[in-house]
């Protein structure tokens, strides 16, 4: 029996978290988004249901933003360990043109609501992700993230398209179906492709 | 044999990333809170520690009398304009120092301040005038006389608390910062960076072998026949102890409402809302309570499971001894002990946290169709079982474990199944041990020249 | 935390296409433990003037479904000037990089945790942008993991 030594699964969490994936909207660009945080005066939400791409979204706005020249800072907020971070990196010295965009606002639990009045009058852009646009002073929600079943499908596409492992092809009922039963979650319908590709490649190589 | 891989060797990954950079405004941030806490701290200690090692240490013994007592009173005022009072004894002592006849009032400790006037009365009395009294007082203020002395450790404590929090936070978010200031994650996670994250680890590792962890809880308790006698991890002792504070902590509740509601009954003033509430609240109470002692029951009427094993870290290939004891009176329609490989990853990402588990080698060593053990006795039984040759180690990182565990399982008569857990590590093949651990070293060649 | 340098534009970054590539000391870059790894990389397709710093280094990851966990056991940064050849040298960028691996982990193709060991290239440019090469090889000889058909109760 012949087996692969080497099998990157293209759904393994290195190639589908925030920053890994293509953009793929047909609304909407992070360029646009970004114009749109201009207008609202530099201070935003970008509120959806989980694995609906809000962390995605925002790596792509830090992209752009470097683009057009402006300094960029991001932080990654994982408990309330965080908060003294949180503190320092929102009340800390900013330059007027630069983006902060904190991922995973709701961490900071119920206190949070203060720390974003405190935000409101530091100079520089904002934006922050959340489930709910709760908890972040007058902010207004710069964009809601809603999972698309075409978008998903496109996402796997490239997804395989980058892999170097054997090719696979999966129906594209079955991922409408996929993401359907996950409700929408594309990292949990990641997480069952993922499941699917390791189940599938093993039976290949091992037949 | 070898076996063929699904990508050439020369073709990389590639990314491109934007450069990871600390803040410097962070780096302040933490070191204003260290510095904060540092020097409140300091203020606190020479507040408190100073004047106490100085009693203890400089301060003058003498003879003294006890000529007088009295009440100090102190009123402090909150910010609401409460005013607020506290007695403390003081005590008027004679005594003599450097040759001239002194008269003081002593420095009680706050330990006798308090905010009851009868209280510190009642204190008063334990001192007798004109009897003679140890005192010490302050070779630099005479005037100055205690008589008690010793350490107040609560105190320090007290006093160490929030200067400690400053301190933590500052240094470690100051070292998180400069750690990640302008540095690759290879960067971060080699050398001295990666020093301080095994150091902070949370569960430690094999000597010699990295990623693998220690084996030293499994093999610190010997067996009675065999070598070393395994723990067990066992899921039904968290669910009776689990089950066990939920029940009491709920029927403590219960409890509680039910004394509040039957006093404003006897005082004719029922709350009908507070008794329609107890009647549900009641009930689950009741399961609650029904649920653990059926665990309970369980749990003793199944009882223990043991297991001792001849050596311990186990290798791939080697062959070891198992000796089980199965105790407690039910009869098993089947009883099996499997050697498992589990593997465990955990994803994080905002508040959804997500830990998976997959089995991935599974053993059967003994099955067993029909146990039915002899009263007072216990089911032993006494095995073999071989790792597989060419078996993984142990593993364990921050967010992923591969886990080696006997497994007992078994069907009790009239009791659902029953799990048993005796984790194990396994290193990697002798050939491997015997070159030892590499050092964490810097080579790195030079030039174009092959 | 990530943070970009102001004033980056697009037509002063370095080009994006750079090529690495390793040659192992050993065949198909299988590997026992306790083996010397010497790995030999080359860095073509890239303005030798925008480079800043290179470092390499060897190290294990985790792949699958948790977040990934690193290990590092040989590493050295190198800055511009210690960078061969020299700036007015049309050759590419090479370097070695050699040291004993460990007896652990090995190299590991499980179903929801994977081991692999790497040697990465990161390539450090003017702007602060950076890149990086990662390639696999193989510690130890363990077989793919294969989860267990379903217990027949």
């Amino acid at each position: 029996m012949i087996v692969a030594r080497s099998l990157h699964n293209p759904f393994a969490t290195r190639f589908t978290r925030p920053g890994q994936l293509a953009w793929r909207s047909r609304t909407h660009s992070p360029a646009a988004v970004l114009d749109r945080l201009e207008h609202l005066g530099g201070r935003g939400i970008i509120s959806g249901p989980h694995g609906s791409g809000k962390s995605t979204l925002l790596h792509h706005l830090l992209v752009e933003a470097a683009t057009r020249g402006w300094p960029t800072r991001f932080l990654r907020l994982r408990s309330l360990a965080d908060w003294p971070r949180a503190v320092a990196t929102v009340l800390g010295r900013r330059a007027a043109d630069e983006l902060l965009c904190i991922d995973s606002w709701e961490v900071l639990a119920w206190p949070r609501g203060l720390l974003a009045r405190l935000a409101s009058q530091r100079p520089g852009r904002l934006v922050v992700t959340t489930h709910q646009p709760c908890g972040c002073g007058d902010w207004p929600v710069l964009w809601e993230t809603r999972s698309e079943e075409q978008q998903f499908v496109e996402l796997v596409a490239d997804l395989l398209r980058q892999s170097p492992s054997p090719p696979v092809e999966f129906d594209d009922a079955l991922l409408r179906a996929i993401f359907s039963r996950h409700g929408g979650n594309t990292r949990e319908a990641f997480f069952e492709l993922y499941d699917r590709y390791e189940r599938w490649v093993r039976e290949q190589v091992a037949a | 044999m070898r076996l063929p891989s699904f990508f050439s060797k020369k073709r990389g990954e590639r990314r491109t990333g934007l450069p990871a950079w600390g803040s410097l405004g962070e780096a302040i941030y933490y070191l204003v809170l260290l510095t904060a806490g540092l020097v409140i701290g300091g203020l606190m200690l020479t507040g408190v520690a100073v004047s106490e090692w100085r009693i203890n240490n400089q301060f003058v013994e003498a003879s003294g009398r006890l000529i007088g007592k009295g009440l100090a009173r102190h009123t402090t005022t909150d910010i609401f304009g409460n005013r607020r009072q506290s007695w403390r004894p003081a005590i008027l002592v004679e005594y003599q120092a450097r040759g001239k006849l002194v008269r003081s009032w002593s420095s009680g400790g706050l330990a006798e301040t308090s905010s009851q006037r009868e209280t510190a009365i009642a204190q008063l009395a334990q001192w007798q005038l004109n009897r003679p009294v140890s005192c010490w007082y302050d070779p630099d203020n005479v005037t100055t006389v205690v008589l008690k002395r010793g350490y107040n450790w609560w105190l320090w404590l007290l006093t160490l608390l929030l200067p400690g929090a400053l301190v933590a936070f500052g240094s470690s978010g100051l070292l998180h910062a400069a750690g990640g200031w302008g540095r690759s994650e290879e960067r971060q996670a080699a050398e001295v960076w990666g020093l301080l994250k095994r150091l902070t680890r949370g569960m430690p590792e094999a000597s010699g072998f990295p990623a693998i962890p220690a084996c030293d809880n499994l093999v610190n308790s010997p067996g009675t026949v065999l070598r070393f006698r395994l723990p067990t991890e066992s899921p039904e002792a968290w669910t009776l102890l689990g089950s066990g504070l939920f029940a009491g902590l709920w029927n403590a509740v219960v409890i509680v409402l039910a004394i509040g509601a039957g006093f404003d009954v006897a005082g004719g003033r029922a709350d009908w809302w507070l008794l329609l509430l107890l009647a549900p609240f009641t009930l689950v109470g009741l399961l609650a309570i029904g649920l653990f002692f059926r665990r309970l029951l369980r749990v003793t009427a199944i009882g223990p499971s043991h297991l001792e094993i001849s050596d311990h870290p186990l290798r791939p290939g080697g062959s070891y001894e198992v000796l089980l004891s199965q105790a407690g009176s039910v009869a098993f329609r089947r009883l099996e002990l499997r050697l498992e490989l589990e593997e465990q990853a955990t994803f994080r990402q905002g508040t959804d946290v997500r830990t998976e588990r997959q089995v991935v080698c599974s053993e059967v060593i003994r099955c067993w169709n029909r146990v039915e053990p002899l009263p007072g006795t216990p089911f032993e039984a006494e095995l073999q079982f071989r790792v597989p040759p060419r078996a993984m180690h142990s593993f364990h990182s921050t967010h992923n474990t591969l886990s080696w565990q006997l497994v007992l399982r078994g069907q009790p008569d009239h009791w659902p199944e029953l799990k048993r857990v005796f984790p194990l590590v396994i290193y990697p093949s002798d050939t491997t041990a015997a070159m030892g651990a590499a050092p964490v070293s810097w080579h790195s060649g030079q030039g174009a020249a092959s | 935390m990530m943070r970009t340098a102001a004033g980056l534009a697009p037509s002063s970054s370095p080009p994006l296409s750079p090529q690495v590539t390793v040659d192992f000391n050993v065949d198909d870059g299988n590997y026992a433990p306790g083996d010397n790894i010497r790995a030999r990389y080359r860095v073509v397709g890239v303005d030798r003037h925008a480079v800043t710093a290179i470092e390499q280094s060897v190290a294990w990851y985790t792949e699958g479904k948790g977040e990934e966990d690193l290990g590092v056991i040989l590493f050295e940064r190198k800055p511009l000037e210690r960078v061969e050849p020299e700036p007015a040298s049309a050759e590419p960028l090479v370097g070695v990089i050699s040291g004993k691996l460990p007896p652990s982990p090995l190299s590991y193709e499980g179903v929801i945790v994977k081991i692999r060991w790497c040697v990465r290239v990161r390539l450090f440019f003017v702007g602060g942008r950076d890149f990086v090469s990662e390639h696999v090889f193989f510690l130890g000889d363990v077989p793919v993991a294969r989860p267990p058909e379903p217990a027949v109760s």
